[in-house]
């Protein structure tokens, strides 16, 4: 039984001026309050919850028609298929410029003009999704086939042959601006697309199109930059994840009341935070510190320390509010999600750190590489297995990721500095895997983080402090080289080149 | 599966939620991994401790996280590891 609000002592009676942390974490419960949860089973309930929620998500910038969409695939749940096919329908037609900006630079080379660049747009997208259909038809008439056993492996072949395909020099015009449309889709898709084949298994699987609109879900499209990760991972843990009857449904709809609530106070925070150290203290960018040291004129090095510091707490700040938004709209839909970033300042490995910093992106890594690696490779040396497998999950999983997510790039770039570039990324995801692999097989042997408050402390600063030096290699661009990067990184150790 | 052999798993399960914090129940059929009660290290425990006391083989059984999601789900699978090895 939850815990009443009201009780027979005020809030605010003489013994208790102020409320106390109990007191507050009691009032936050809204969720566990069954009166509350009662009302939000009620018709007047559930337009005041939708329309706090609505409220909050305009302060937030989440686009209202997706919460709309939300809303009605929680409460019509004959139409729910319909719902997720149509708003992702609707999504796709809206992000014809999205896709169009990508390959930018192809359609300017071959003097494409507007209405012929969407036709390509939309020739890739019409490609994609019926190559998809017809995989998906393939894995359930061939449940031990190729394809159905090893997903991954195939869509990145796929891929590869597409980045031949893209790069033949006799392809021309449309055409060629399609075939770089199709593999950047590509690119965007294959993870929603892998768990849609894993999917096809098992045996409470969907129909086709349900699969088909969980490519581009509307609690993804409704909020700000696109991401290629699939929040909620695939149609098999939505289902497991969905709420199971209307006090259900009442429970998780008040917790993404809560969540897009804590969002808006992250929000606050981060205001306060960039007006603080951007504005006032007038801390600059990495890029600004990288491109001053490599014209001989770098910052001090405690300037420069200050600047990864805020980037990488600043960037988490901002990373966790995206992510809220996300899981916000999908329990406002009744699907009870973990969020994806979670008290990630309390982590005290490097394993956990990113269990808590970016969960779905970990849990696709996992499922796609690390298992797989783990049920066949060095089977009879356990710590090895775990290290070999993290590795390729947290180091070749991660680097062909972000590879395919931008493979625009090599459109733009072409192959050769678009590869350069990416040296420095492929070198922070080696790091990053070697720390994260040893961090794996050191738990798996037992050892556990030590349980006093000086000890907590100092293994979050460990882990924060790794992942502030990788910034140095991990932020993406493809502007400086691997070996600038890293002669500025020993510079900020006072060892100069 | 015979009674003794469950009665580990259920014990070694116990652990795990343990070792993570969880000291709630634990029925046959509740879901262990897609509800997010145990997350993808002690899966890799899991795999280690089937492997070692009940002999699966997951390159020849084929792995899937529903196999190994529930204590019922577990016990098929072994039995279904005895029937392939047999």
């Amino acid at each position: 039984m939850p815990t009443p609000l009201l009780t027979t002592e005020h809030p605010r009676s003489p013994a208790r001026p102020f409320p106390g942390p109990e007191r507050l974490r009691e009032l936050w419960a809204i969720d566990r309050h069954a009166g509350i949860v009662r009302f939000a089973q009620s018709a007047t309930g559930k337009v005041a919850l939708v329309a706090a929620f609505a409220a909050l998500a305009r302060l937030l910038d989440v686009s209202l028609p997706y919460v709309l969409a939300a809303a009605a695939f929680a409460y019509l749940p004959a139409w729910r298929g319909a719902i997720l096919v149509m708003a992702a329908g609707v999504s796709l037609a809206r992000t014809s410029d999205f896709w169009l900006g990508r390959v930018a630079s192809v359609a300017a080379q071959e003097l494409l003009p507007a209405p012929s660049a969407r036709l390509a747009a939309f020739a890739a997208l019409a490609l994609f999704f019926a190559g998809a259909w017809a995989a998906l038809a393939h894995v359930r008439r061939n449940p031990t086939g190729l394809l159905a056993r090893r997903p991954v492996v195939c869509l990145l072949w796929v891929a590869a042959g597409l980045c031949a395909l893209a790069s033949v020099p006799l392809l021309q015009g449309w055409v060629r601006a399609a075939a770089w449309l199709l593999l950047v889709v590509h690119g965007t898709y294959l993870w929603c697309l892998a768990y849609a084949l894993q999917d096809q298994r098992t045996r409470a699987r969907g129909p086709r199109s349900l699969q088909m609109g969980l490519f581009q879900p509307f609690w993804r499209s409704g909020v700000g930059s696109y991401t290629p990760t699939p929040f909620g991972k695939g149609a098999a843990f939505l289902r497991k994840h969905q709420a199971a009857n209307s006090e259900e449904l009442a429970v998780t709809q008040l917790k993404a009341l809560k969540l897009l609530a804590w969002t808006a106070i992250l929000l606050a925070l981060q205001r306060v935070l960039v007006d603080m150290v951007e504005v006032r203290l007038e801390l600059p960018a990495t890029a600004s510190i990288y491109r001053a040291f490599l014209e001989g004129r770098p910052y001090p090095v405690a300037t420069s320390w200050g600047s990864l510091a805020w980037a990488t707490l600043g960037g988490a700040l901002a990373f966790a509010i995206w992510g809220h938004k996300i899981v916000a709209v999908a329990r406002l839909a009744g699907f009870r999600l973990p969020r994806n970033t979670w008290r990630p300042l309390e982590a005290q490995t490097l394993a956990e750190f990113w269990n808590r910093y970016y969960y779905y992106f970990k849990e696709l890594l996992v499922e796609f590489f690390f298992l797989p690696t783990f049920l066949r490779a060095f089977r009879r040396h356990p710590r090895l297995r775990v290290f070999f497998a993290t590795f390729m999950a947290a180091g070749v999983g991660n680097a062909a990721y972000h590879f395919l997510r931008d493979i625009h790039l090599v459109a733009t770039m072409g192959w050769r500095d678009a590869t350069t570039g990416f040296a420095s990324y492929l070198f922070y995801s080696a790091v990053l895997a070697t720390g994260i692999g040893i961090s794996q097989a050191r738990t798996t042997a037992g050892r556990q983080p030590p349980r006093s408050w000086t000890g907590f402390l100092r293994c979050v600063l460990c882990v924060w402090f790794f992942f502030v030096c990788l910034r140095v290699f991990g932020d993406e661009t493809r502007s400086f080289p691997l070996g600038d990067r890293v002669a500025f990184f020993l510079s900020l150790f006072g060892i100069d080149r | 599966m015979t009674s003794s052999d469950k009665a580990t798993l259920r014990d070694f399960m116990r652990a795990c939620l343990a070792s993570a914090g969880d000291h709630q129940d634990l029925s046959d059929d509740e879901s262990l991994f897609m509800s997010g009660r145990l997350d993808s290290l002690a899966m890799t425990t899991l795999i280690v401790f089937l492997e070692e006391s009940f002999g699966v083989d997951f390159a020849v059984v084929g792995f899937d996280v529903e196999r190994v999601d529930s204590i019922a789900a577990m016990e098929s699978l072994v039995d279904m590891g005895t029937v392939w090895s047999a």
